[in-house]
């Protein structure tokens, strides 16, 4: 799928306590894309990357920059010499040194005027340039983030790594320094892979999206592949609200409450898990004639957010009494109470 | 290209086991007055342990006994009763009565002892006038100081600091919550002392009361002036008046017996690491108020330990050492002066290096065999220094006897002794014994100190000592001159070490100070005697400074 790789993990494998956290992990960065790594936590991100930025050993496996091999079990290139950036969720700036001191710390430049030079360069980039002679408690939490960055991004890593860099933002923030650190990232053509627990980051950020549960990569794709064409249940589960409904296969259909669903590729009797994604259902009026079958339900309350309404329904059928979100464009705001019919459409659910 | 990087990566592998391999060789440094004194007891059994066994070493444990037990109870009562009361209440002058309250530990218990012998003594002011205004009270032996409780009323005034510092650290930082909790729940200050505060503190107090018992075991002055004979006094009459080395190690082995036992009892009992304390730090805002008369209490009853541990044995002193100025100017005290700090000033940087080499090996490789390195070479405070001493002695006093051998037979030489009344071991002995003091709070600030800049550091392409000299070391210089202050603090007061294995001709103030004492020369003896408690304050006053400084930025 991708050709121009340049970090490339194969077959990493790592037991501690006789637990597999990372079970047989494949993963090719490719140069100058931002991949972002998803899921949820515990699922051995974190130590991923700390395996691949050689803190911590593996038990199998290799990883290699460029074509050479930089790790493997009982061979490993020590941390300092393998050229890789590291942000943490706490941005860990240096408490003793000011700003322009931490930025300019791993500079391997030898004449002061270089590295004032360098420093300033990337300081302006973030655009903090007046704050380089402020020490970090006096920063914001954005600010240190962003001094973190540009502090690794200075070395010039041939991968830069951020585990959970905006988990301790708010929101407005957050969304802010997301936004400054990805066209940071593209102007310095720089290789990144960003950790977060959170699906909207990854869809923010990424070129490519890997996705990781129990150790174990699920998907490594585009956003929209990983939204579109979700490899399992639980990477569909994972981008945004669902429903799931299991079902049994019969002459290549599959019963739901919702009418019965094509399935082409199964066998006769095979269960079936179906998963809808909210945007799958649309609100009908009771005499439409559609094919799908229509669900009577309940609006139990509705909220009107940025140009979307946001209706919280109750599905009204003895056999499966479910509570389900629909986003409506517009502003679309029936009473409470009201006795509403739902089906469901062509696209945004998955069979597996 | 592989080949040469594993080339590489064999040597920067190498640099990492070569920490180990340092953190081993300083635990075996640290750890060799204890190895050898076992090895000693058993390769030289003596059997004129059975004449000691028989006779003294029961006197030496019931009098140790009663020292721990009352010394205890006493130092919990003055030292927990007012860190209670400054921690909780607000009333003027403060912050002077809390560092008033620490001024005792200025005062090395022998010290005091000479002080409060001489205030006490048959013919004093204070006895004079019992007897002739008290009328049934006139009887000569009324209060003797001389005695068992007297030592143990020195141990409490002197040594009541390390719980009092300990246990203000504790209430402090227990959350502040907890009372406001109590007081919805109905409850008086009191009964949440009791119910709350003191249950959640025990352990620490406890540890506070083990560091002051270990002071008093360790204490030789003290005990040797006021007659009271103790494992301490024993090691050094088997030593220095039998001369039978073997036989000082045996009791030395049977006194750290009993050293451990009492460190073992509170680990077992008192533990509650388990319980996982709210901590904050508790703002000046949240003190109690308190009334006019209330405030006369408060500031009376905190200042009471302070006048009896500091001022009266330091007014003392000055007024004594009025009458011998002319001691004061003369060359012995001037040399003595000069050794004392030279030997502290080395020990104590000596001491810090020591201790963040085996900490940050500790921190790059948290291996088992590192971690217990850490544990096994903070261990030498729970020796008194009269075990360290001997156990130094007997392996240097055989390599002694070699090499005069060696060089007599094969040489037709007479040689000094070679190690034994050396710099070299007396300097040995400090940073066994001291080494613990140092090693606590490094360890603490590294602890402090989040892993993770370790590894945002490496990232950046830097080697372990970089990170080490430009990371780690600013960023705990406070410890650090904490700590060196505390072991420059206990070198000049130590005694019991020092006169084991002093150097000939060479004195410090303590010895200088022990030796007019015994010679009854009183007033001659507050001479060094003010210049170590003079030298203490400073220091002591230093380091409350660093401790607020540390408390208010939160890195305590």
């Amino acid at each position: 799928m991708v050709k121009d790789k340049n970090i490339e993990i194969e077959n990493l494998s790592q037991t501690k306590d006789n637990k597999k956290i990372l079970d047989n992990i494949n993963l090719s960065i490719p140069i100058n894309k931002v991949v972002c790594l998803v899921g949820p936590s515990g699922c051995g991100k974190t130590s991923l990357l700390r395996a691949i930025s050689g803190l911590d050993n593996f038990s199998s496996g290799r990883i290699s920059f460029d074509n050479k091999i930089i790790s493997k079990p009982n061979y490993s290139v020590p941390t300092e010499n393998r050229n890789i950036g590291l942000v943490f969720q706490e941005s860990n700036l240096f408490p003793h040194l000011n700003v322009f001191k931490n930025v300019s710390f791993g500079s391997k430049k030898k004449k002061y005027k270089d590295i004032q030079k360098e420093t300033f360069e990337i300081l302006k980039k973030i655009g903090l340039p007046h704050y380089a002679n402020v020490y970090p408690h006096q920063l914001s939490g954005g600010q240190k983030q962003l001094v973190a960055i540009a502090r690794s991004l200075l070395t010039k890593p041939k991968l830069i790594m951020m585990d959970e860099p905006f988990a301790n933002l708010d929101e407005r923030l957050k969304n802010k320094i997301r936004d400054i650190t990805l066209h940071l990232l593209q102007k310095t053509f720089t290789t990144a892979l960003i950790i977060t627990h959170d699906p909207d980051d990854a869809m923010f950020m990424g070129d490519f999206i890997a996705i990781m549960n129990n150790g174990k990569i699920l998907q490594f794709d585009t956003p929209e592949n990983i939204y579109n064409n979700p490899s399992s249940s639980f990477v569909a589960r994972f981008f945004g609200e669902t429903l799931s409904i299991k079902s049994k296969v019969n002459n290549k259909k599959a019963k739901t409450i919702f009418g019965p669903i094509n399935i082409t590729n199964s066998k006769n009797g095979k269960e079936i898990e179906i998963v809808f994604r909210s945007e799958a259902f649309n609100i009908t009026k009771n005499k439409s004639k559609n094919r799908t079958k229509k669900i009577k339900s309940r609006i139990i309350a509705v909220r009107y957010i940025s140009d979307n309404s946001y209706l919280h329904l109750d599905i009204l059928n003895n056999s499966f009494k479910k509570h389900i979100h629909i986003k409506v464009p517009g502003k679309f705001i029936p009473p409470k109470n009201k006795i509403c019919y739902i089906n469901i459409g062509k696209k945004n659910f998955f069979v597996f | 290209m592989v080949n040469l990087n594993s080339f590489k990566d064999f040597f920067v592998n190498k640099s990492f086991n070569s920490w180990i391999f340092i953190s081993l060789f300083i635990t075996f440094f640290l750890s060799f007055p204890i190895i050898s004194l076992i090895f000693n007891v058993l390769l030289n059994y003596n059997s004129d342990w059975n004449i000691v066994l028989n006779i003294e070493i029961w006197d030496y444990l019931f009098n140790s006994v009663c020292i721990v037990f009352f010394q205890s109870i006493f130092v919990v009562v003055f030292g927990v009763s007012s860190a209670w009361l400054i921690t909780t209440y607000d009333f003027p002058f403060r912050k002077v009565v809390d560092l008033f309250l620490l001024l005792p530990l200025s005062i090395p218990p022998y010290i005091a002892a000479i002080a409060y012998g001489e205030l006490f003594d048959y013919s004093s002011y204070f006895q004079i006038f019992v007897r002739e205004n008290i009328p049934f009270l006139n009887d000569i032996n009324f209060f003797n100081i001389r005695s068992l409780p007297g030592v143990i009323f020195i141990f409490t005034i002197t040594l009541y600091p390390y719980v009092y510092i300990i246990s203000r650290a504790a209430f402090s930082e227990i959350s502040y919550t907890y009372n406001e909790i109590g007081k919805t729940l109905g409850l008086k200050q009191l009964k949440i002392f009791f119910k709350v505060f003191l249950p959640l503190a025990i352990f620490p107090i406890t540890g506070g009361v083990i560091l002051s018992i270990l002071e008093s075991l360790n204490d030789f002055g003290t005990v040797q002036y006021y007659g009271v004979d103790t494992f301490t006094t024993g090691i050094y009459k088997t030593w220095i008046g039998l001369g039978d080395i073997n036989l000082a190690a045996q009791i030395s082995i049977f006194f750290l017996f009993f050293i451990f036992i009492i460190l073992f009892l509170q680990k077992r009992f008192l533990s509650n690491e388990k319980i996982n304390l709210k901590t904050s730090s508790r703002k000046e805002t949240s003190l109690l108020p308190s009334g006019n008369l209330k405030k006369i209490f408060l500031i009376t009853f905190c200042l009471f330990p302070a006048i009896l541990g500091f001022f009266i044995p330091f007014i003392f002193l000055l007024f004594n050492s009025i009458q011998a100025l002319e001691i004061f100017v003369s060359k012995d005290t001037l040399i003595n002066t000069f050794n004392t700090v030279l030997l502290a000033t080395l020990v104590s940087f000596t001491i810090i290096f020591l201790s963040l080499i085996i900490n940050y090996s500790a921190r790059i490789k948290p291996t088992k065999i590192n971690l217990f390195f850490n544990k096994i070479s903070s261990l030498g405070y729970a020796i008194p220094g009269s075990i360290i001493a001997i156990g130094i002695l007997v392996p240097f006093t055989f390599m002694d006897n070699f090499f005069i051998n060696i060089f007599k037979n094969n040489f037709n030489l007479d040689i000094n002794t070679f190690f034994t009344g050396s710099i070299f071991v007396l300097c040995f002995a400090y940073i066994v014994r001291f080494f613990t003091i140092s090693q606590t709070n490094i360890e603490s600030s590294f602890y402090r100190t989040s892993k993770n800049i370790d590894d945002a550091a490496k990232c950046l392409g830097k080697k372990s000592y970089f990170i080490l000299f430009n990371i780690h070391i600013p960023l705990m210089s406070l410890s650090i001159f904490l700590s060196l202050i505390l072991v420059f603090i206990e070198i000049l007061k130590e005694l019991s070490a020092t006169l084991i294995l002093r150097p000939f001709n060479f004195d410090t103030l303590a010895i200088q100070v022990y030796e007019y004492a015994s010679e009854e020369k009183i007033i001659e003896s507050t001479i060094p005697s003010l210049i170590i408690v003079v030298l203490c304050v400073i220091g002591i006053i230093f380091i409350s400074r660093i401790n607020d400084h540390l408390l208010k930025s939160g890195k305590r």
